[in-house]
């Protein structure tokens, strides 16, 4: 899967979870930098994002996400058997 | 199926609750009529997604939470302290959010036995000062986890034999909270024991919503955790459901009676499957017998499907149900007419059916009633119904437990309706006696039950908790009545309460509630006589008393203006005010009741 798809199904997540329209989405995009993407919503979309991708992001990922970029990466990492 | 519908079909997708429940809640809060309930959640670890999962389940009854929330960690504290903000909150329930790390006193192993034995009543201590000051403080109902099975044992199988165990630890504490439940009827236990084994504690103890969020169960059983915890709240509200329908081939049996013949269903135990309809049987067998009405809608000729219930394997009889409907009516017309045979809310049943083009149409046609998606495997069954919640009781009262007798001694009664040209001579040959007498300490648990699960003869829908209902007994501004009625087919028990308050001469009913299983008998009258009786011996020249419409009890929409009350305000058939002027020449009302007033 390419970069955009992944972000736009990222995107999907995030508007799911926020119940807000799906919003632009890119590998710079601040984590919490929307409307009502506030620590506990980013633990949802953290939780939401792993069962939609299917993997299990570690403690130290977890504690390095600052930008969706950063989310991104683990995933492909992990999809590349990483 | 509306998407707020299907995201609550049992069984529920936890995953579907979790990534859509902004969107859920926002389209449940347009719904009319919640009920509105004040909730304390006191967390010994994180809370925020148990509570907005809890709303949901809650909503979905049509009860909207207001919640209040601690901060992290500080149950005990806000609980032991002066909390001006807990107070000014006045919580309906107060969630006591504990599990085992938040255990204080764990055993270490050089500890004696004497030591062990201490940190075990140290640890006791600390549950009961809570309970106690919560009691005092806020006089509401407290609902608090029991503990789960830890994480980690250290001492391996050792773990649950030997007095430095955790597990045994546990395993003490949870005894003893299960007998404080037993002694205080405000008191609820919410079996995370059992819930975590069920769910899996692998699942459950998922150290890395621990260490991230502060989470003591893994991010993906809240789901469940909040169902099961929302099912107390239903059932303290009165929210519980009461009455099973239930499909007959190849739900209760496997096979089609229609076409096999008795002989070749499959119950019993001459196989695999034949055991596991038995099972099925037997499980819904103990439904029965802690209250909940059974009931039948069948595609079938009448004759057929008795028959099934006469094999010798049978453990369902014929007589177990209370209304029985085997014909080749769309079922949702059978669901009609067995919600006017036993007199319940179409909101207060359950469907279980195999077939799925049934329930599909059950669910289009009939909205308000459950239809778990059973699925085609009896094996699935049990654990469907029994993880589902629906039928979460807070007590057992006695009234439950012989429930099924007063709906069979229904049956009888409606027979002999029916030989009467007259309904007067029908009452008149029933030989009724009515015990009405004062609310009383021995009388107040069921007194409660009824109140706060009576949702058609209910004028008010004003909800009491125990410590209330206790606040009536010999309550000198109050008049509060509970009365029995008994006929010559059996004791109908403890099935009606009012509460009048008295202002100066005017007496103002603020309750009264009457079970469904004694409509139409003229206890409503017997009742009245007896209030305005102590209306008047109390000065009472006037009594008031209000109507609140809700979507269940139109049926005393015009009870005051039966009874001779005047309108004082509103309109009859909506919200409205009713007044009526005792006089002294007052004539009972009721004819066919003896009435007993004294104890």
């Amino acid at each position: 899967m390419n970069r955009s798809a992944l972000l736009d199904q990222i995107s999907t997540v995030i508007a799911d979870v926020l119940d807000i329209d799906k919003p632009v989405v890119t590998m710079e995009t601040a984590a919490e930098s929307f409307e009502g993407w506030d620590s506990l919503a980013h633990i949802s979309i953290v939780g939401q994002i792993e069962s939609e991708f299917g993997v299990k992001f570690t403690l130290a990922e977890l504690a390095e996400f600052s930008t969706v970029g950063d989310i991104v990466e683990a995933i492909e990492r992990k999809r590349n058997g990483g | 199926m509306s998407v707020i519908s299907s995201s609550f079909t049992i069984p529920i997708d936890p995953n579907f609750l979790l990534r859509k429940k902004k969107a859920i809640k926002r389209t449940l809060l347009t719904e009319p009529g919640l009920l509105k309930k004040k909730i304390a959640i006191l967390g010994g670890s994180t809370t925020a997604e148990i509570k907005d999962i809890l709303e949901l389940f809650l909503l979905e009854s049509g009860i909207a939470p207001e919640f209040y929330e601690c901060d992290f960690n500080q149950y005990f504290e806000e609980i032991m302290f002066e909390n001006a903000a807990l107070k000014a909150f006045a919580p309906d329930v107060v969630f006591i959010h504990t599990t085992h790390v938040n255990i204080r006193n764990f055993p270490a192993l050089p500890d004696s036995e004497e030591t062990v034995a201490r940190k075990l009543q140290d640890e006791i201590d600390l549950l009961e000062a809570m309970w106690e000051r919560l009691k005092a403080e806020y006089g509401c109902t407290i609902i608090q986890n029991n503990y789960e099975l830890p994480f980690a044992r250290p001492l391996g199988n050792l773990d649950f034999s030997d007095l430095h165990g955790k597990t045994h630890f546990i395993a003490a504490l949870n005894q003893h909270i299960a007998r404080h439940a037993q002694e205080n009827t405000h008191f609820l236990v919410h079996d995370i024991h059992y819930l975590s084994s069920w769910i899996g504690l692998e699942k459950w103890h998922n150290r890395q919503d621990w260490y991230a969020y502060k989470y003591a169960l893994g991010l993906d059983c809240i789901p469940a955790f909040a169902q099961n915890l929302a099912a107390i709240l239903k059932a303290l509200f009165g929210n519980s459901k009461k009455a099973l329908v239930l499909d007959l081939d190849n739900t209760l049996w496997g096979g089609v009676i229609g076409d096999d013949g008795v002989n070749q269903i499959k119950i019993g135990s001459g196989s695999a499957l034949a055991e596991a309809y038995t099972d099925f049987q037997a499980y819904v067998r103990d439904l029965r017998d802690r209250g909940i009405i059974l009931t039948v809608a069948s595609k079938n000729e009448l004759q057929n499907a008795k028959e099934g219930f006469a094999h010798p394997d049978s453990t369902l009889r014929f007589d177990d149900f209370a209304s029985f409907q085997a014909n080749w009516d769309p079922k949702s017309a059978s669901i009609r007419t067995i919600a006017r045979d036993v007199n319940i809310g179409l909101d207060s049943m359950v469907f279980v059916d195999d077939n799925p083009a049934e329930r599909e149409l059950v669910r289009q046609q009939v909205p308000e009633i459950v239809v778990p998606e059973m699925g085609d495997n009896i094996v699935q069954y049990i654990a469907l119904l029994d993880k589902s919640g629906l039928f979460e009781a807070t007590r057992i009262s006695a009234e439950d437990r012989s429930r099924h007798q007063f709906y069979q001694q229904n049956a009888t009664r409606a027979e002999q309706s029916s030989q009467f040209h007259d309904y007067g001579q029908y009452l008149a040959s029933l030989s009724m006696h009515a015990h009405i007498l004062p609310f009383d300490t021995a009388n107040l648990e069921r007194i409660t039950q009824l109140i706060n699960k009576t949702n058609q003869f209910n004028l008010t829908t004003r909800r009491y908790t125990q410590a209330e209902v206790a606040g009536l007994i010999d309550n000198p501004q109050h008049v509060a009545l509970h009365g029995r009625l008994s006929d010559k087919f059996g004791d109908n028990g403890l099935i009606t309460a009012m509460v009048g308050r008295l202002a100066a001469d005017v007496l103002h009913i603020e309750l009264w509630i009457m079970s469904c299983r004694v409509l139409k008998r003229g206890m409503e009258f017997a009742m009245f006589d007896e209030l305005v009786r102590r209306a008047s011996a109390l000065g009472a020249t006037t009594i008031t008393g209000a109507y609140i419409k809700t979507a269940k009890n139109d049926m005393v929409s015009a009870l005051y203006r039966d009874l001779g009350f005047e309108l004082a305000g509103g309109a009859e058939g909506a919200d409205s005010h009713w007044t009526y002027s005792v006089r002294p020449t007052y004539q009972d009302k009721n004819s066919y009741i003896k009435v007993n007033h004294e104890s």
